[in-house]
């Protein structure tokens, strides 16, 4: 293949139809910068599945290697399935997200409502003060909490772990209801209420209906936050059980990860299956 | 009412605050809940206790090592848990705080089959003088494994092999893991050295000039590890690759490694071995002492110690119960227990803590 | 007037103020009591020392700070300084990576619509859901001496031994919280990138432009609010990430999580812990400054 042909190649494809002969440096840049973002994402697209689909394959086989490859086995999944103290952990984690998300939207809900819709002394340092849970390392957080909670005499497990989860997950309910907020057009309540609905009425039927795809994602963060901690738990969680200290001592201290791998695939596939479904309902972009 | 204990057990009842109070009282029909702060595997011979004594019901809550357990208690946990099982290092600093109730002899009528070394521990570290605090429960010592198709059985048992780039004749370059903690790996390393002296009296003490001779060891040695491990898997992994020659840890660790790989053994040191046991303490705020006495006497009975340490892969301070166990891996020689040094606290474990992180990141 | 600031008015001044009271009362409450409270007694305890029975003893000396920095080791000579500096390092080129490898695809995301964007998006959000323990643990039987990556490179004909590089260590940390952390920044990349206006971008073309110069010139400066966000929610939790070394580095080193929760799991040191703590608010307290001047709260949603 000549030079020539190649370039007209490339033309063909960034160019307009029609001009083929001439083409610019620029164009061929172009070409190469489309083609090398494409390689490239896909290879980001393999990097960042490579580990979990090499979890997922290792759930279905006897080895605990991938090479050599042993046969393939449930194996796992049963061991996963009897093992009653990491099921009872899941469970419990399950329960301190839900109470955690649940204490962080009743309290961020109206708090959003306030940053948005009403001007305060100290309003600029309240919007500050609400990352902070987002952005303090977990390791501080724990720390702090342990110490608060030693010093006033809180003894560590449930309570003091839906505390710090709550507090956690409050931004990520806060944020998306201020961002909404803002966005959102106030001439419909208006209009609503010059239609004659009380402020009731507003609230329910024109208010919440809008902002509350907004909660709802919010929900599901702070629980997903809640789900996946680690450290706070560690510090603040005494001797409850959580799924994360549970996998946490299975690979440290080795109780045996055999589970392990089957437990990581069922959440793979909740996350594809949920996320597929958010993606195609709505655009779940605005929320993250 | 059986449906309201799950719910609370799934809520994480041990951790709330304000119902502690509610877990004596459980149950119903004059069954009493005894709560128990310990390590893994004890809840495998709840049914066997709970079925030996009538009326009592088991709630493990597993912590995160000996420290854990003391915080825990002296923050108040201690009207949540009846009993406590921490190292026996630490069960002098139970005492001290008196957070460990005495305990009453009459109920424990498996402690005369406890090994005569367990027998005068509890008499001695886990006393006051007067009352004993603490009953030794299980047990094992620390030292460490070796290949005996590359290292043949036969070898001088010496720590030094830990510190040897080639040891009677058999090259271990790279081929030794250490205990991943600074208690363990210096304390093996200070044996290495023959610093026995730091072993006698109430804590381990090394002089600060033994202290540096460790710190440098551990330094120039790191080169020739494979690392600071102690996970059973990984430790496997390495056997079976042929990885390893040595590794330092724990005995039941070791336990678990033989079941998987024939030609590991476990090494009984010139140094002696370093013994640690769990010492059960019933809390000095449990409203349950007597039941609790009773299940510390179950876990040192034949059958009910026996199972324990088959679960557990850990061996039972009850001769007795040693004798019911079959597993070839848990049986020990007679003997063993004659020369052991039990682990005691260190005299200054903030700067032992200080020269591990500074070793490991050399 | 509008009929709302009619209703505002009829409400009343004072009662506004209650009704305000009302809806940001319970979260401040909690802000205050679970942030701050605690950051404040983080600072009185890092004074303070801890007795045998680990009770915190009040009162005002340096010792817990002397510790951290001269120790026993000597002035900047400590394993918190090591650890630090360290952990600085695992963070700064962490982030690097994460910015290199999303600027791609998250302009890409940006001109793609319909069923390719959905697909590309699925393809790189289900890593991120996915727990953060079970992603740093997919990397662990890839690296290690008998990794998957080691096998299959001794498996190739001039290469016998192991590779170090690929065993536990630092490049696994790096390498591991890469991939946990490249969806937040391609997130916040993005959300910036989308708000560009691409007819500025026309223009700069039909002035002609190279594409190299629209990136440096145009897309870069438009984008540089997101970039800043991302790397601050990039850097800042993998400066104090606890479970990746603990299963990445398995001992060769120490970050500066571990050497914290190592003193307070095994001394119960509260009061070491809180001294070192602060150290890592710094960097946390700088991301915020930042975050705070780039980033209006309404964009963060």
């Amino acid at each position: 293949m000549s030079d020539s042909e190649k370039y007209s190649r490339l033309s063909r494809l960034v160019g307009r139809p029609g001009l083929t002969e001439t083409v610019s440096v620029d164009r061929i840049v172009s070409a190469f910068a489309s083609y090398g973002i494409w390689a490239l994402t896909i290879g980001i697209v393999v990097f960042l599945w490579l580990p979990l689909s090499q979890i997922v394959a290792l759930s279905f086989t006897e080895n605990s290697v991938l090479f050599p490859l042993g046969g393939v086995t449930l194996q796992n999944y049963v061991s996963l399935f009897t093992n009653e103290s990491l099921l009872a952990a899941a469970r419990q984690s399950a329960f301190v997200a839900t109470v955690s998300a649940g204490v962080a939207t009743l309290l961020g809900v109206p708090l959003g409502f306030a940053i948005a819709r009403h001007s305060f002394r100290g309003k600029s340092l309240l919007r500050g003060l609400v990352i902070v849970p987002l952005l303090m390392p977990g390791v501080i957080m724990g720390i702090s909490l342990l110490i608060l909670f030693r010093v006033v005499g809180l003894s560590s497990g449930f309570f003091t772990t839906v505390l710090a989860h709550s507090v956690y997950g409050l931004p990520f309910i806060v944020l998306p209801v201020v961002a909404r907020l803002a966005v959102f057009n106030r001439n419909l309540e208006e209009g609503a209420r010059d239609l004659g609905a009380d402020g009731r009425a507003v609230l329910q039927d024109v208010t919440l209906p809008i902002i509350s795809p907004a909660i709802a994602a919010g929900f599901v963060f702070a629980w997903l936050r809640s789900f996946e901690d680690f450290i706070r738990v560690f510090f603040v969680g005494g001797t409850m059980d959580a799924l994360t200290k549970e996998m946490y001592g299975m690979v440290v201290y080795s109780q045996g990860t055999e589970a392990m791998d089957p437990m990581a695939t069922i959440i793979v596939l909740v996350i594809s299956l949920a996320l597929a479904v958010a993606i195609n309902f709505r655009d779940i972009l605005e929320y993250v | 009412m059986v449906h309201r204990r799950q719910f609370i057990k799934a809520a994480g009842a041990t951790g709330v605050t304000g119902m502690a109070g509610l877990s004596g009282c459980m149950g119903g029909g004059g069954s009493t809940t005894v709560s128990i702060l310990t390590w893994t595997g004890y809840d495998a011979v709840n049914d066997q206790v709970e079925e030996a004594l009538d009326g009592v019901e088991l709630e493990i809550s597993i912590a995160d090592g000996s420290a854990n357990m003391f915080s825990t208690v002296n923050a108040g946990g201690g009207e949540q848990y009846d009993i406590v099982i921490p190292n026996n290092e630490y069960v002098p600093r139970f005492i001290d705080a008196d957070l460990a109730a005495p305990v009453d002899m009459d109920i424990m009528t498996n402690f005369d089959a406890l090994y005569p070394t367990f027998q005068s521990a509890a008499e001695g570290q886990f006393s006051d003088g007067e009352d004993v605090y603490g009953m030794p429960v299980q047990f094992g010592w620390y030292a460490y494994g070796y290949d005996s198709s590359k290292l043949p059985e036969d070898h001088e048992h010496s720590y030094d092999v830990l510190f040897s780039e080639e040891y009677e004749g058999v090259d271990l370059t790279g081929a030794i893991t250490l205990y991943d903690g600074y208690y363990k790996s210096i304390m093996a390393t200070g044996l290495a050295l023959g610093y026995t002296d730091a072993f006698e009296g109430d804590t381990v003490s090394f002089t600060e000039e033994q202290l540096t001779t460790i710190e440098e060891t551990l330094i120039d040695f790191k080169p020739n590890l494979l690392g600071f491990v102690h996970d059973e898997e990984t430790l496997t992994q390495d056997y079976q690759n042929g990885n390893i020659v040595a590794s330092f840890a724990n005995r039941s660790t070791h336990v678990g490694i033989m079941n998987d790989v024939d030609s590991v053994e476990f090494s009984q040191p010139k140094e002696e071995e370093l013994t640690w046991f769990e010492g059960a303490v019933v809390t000095a705020g449990s409203s349950n002492k007597e039941a609790a006495f009773q299940v510390l006497n179950e876990y040192i009975s034949p059958e009910t110690g026996a199972a324990l340490s088959e679960n557990r892969n850990i061996m039972n301070t009850s001769q007795d119960a040693m004798d019911n166990i079959e597993a070839e891996a848990l049986q020990i020689e007679p003997g063993v227990l004659d020369g052991m040094i039990p682990f005691k606290p260190a005299e200054k474990d903030d700067q032992w803590i200080e020269m591990f992180e500074r070793i490991k990141n050399a | 007037m509008s009929s709302f600031k009619k209703l505002d008015d009829a409400f009343g001044g004072r009662s506004e103020r209650a009704k305000l009271a009302l809806m940001a009362g319970p979260g401040v409450g909690w802000l205050l009591t679970l942030i701050l409270a605690p950051a404040a007694f983080l600072v009185m305890v890092s004074f303070a020392e801890i007795n045998s029975s680990y009770d915190v003893v009040w009162s005002f000396s340096v010792s817990n700070y002397r510790e951290l920095f001269i120790g026993e080791s000597g002035l900047f000579q400590t394993p918190f300084v090591d650890s630090f500096i360290l952990s600085l390092r695992i963070s700064a080129v962490t982030t690097f990576l994460t910015v290199v490898l999303a600027y791609p695809v998250a302009y890409l995301l940006t001109r793609l619509s319909g069923r390719r964007f959905k697909i590309l998006l699925f393809a790189v959000l289900v890593p991120f859901f996915t727990i953060f323990i079970v992603r740093i643990y997919s990397w662990l039987s890839l690296f290690g001496s008998q990794g998957l990556i080691n096998n299959a490179l001794v498996a190739m004909p001039f290469i016998s031994e192991p590779v170090g590089a690929f065993e536990y260590g630092e490049l696994a940390v790096i390498i591991s919280l890469t991939h946990a952390f490249f969806p937040y920044m391609l997130l916040t990349l993005y959300s910036s990138l989308e708000g560009i206006d691409y007819g500025v971008i026309e223009a700069s073309r039909d002035l002609g432009a190279t594409r190299l110069e629209i990136a440096k010139d145009v897309v870069v400066p438009l984008s540089a609010q997101g970039l800043i966000t991302g790397c601050v929610f990039v850097f800042v939790p993998a400066l104090g990430t606890f479970i990746t070394p603990q299963f990445l580095a398995r001992g060769k080193f120490l970050m500066i999580a571990e050497v914290l929760t190592g003193r307070i799991n095994e001394l119960y040191a509260i009061n070491y812990g809180a001294a070192g703590s602060l150290f890592l608010i710094i960097p946390t307290i700088i991301a915020f400054a930042i975050v705070m001047r780039t980033t209006s709260l309404e964009a963060m949603g």
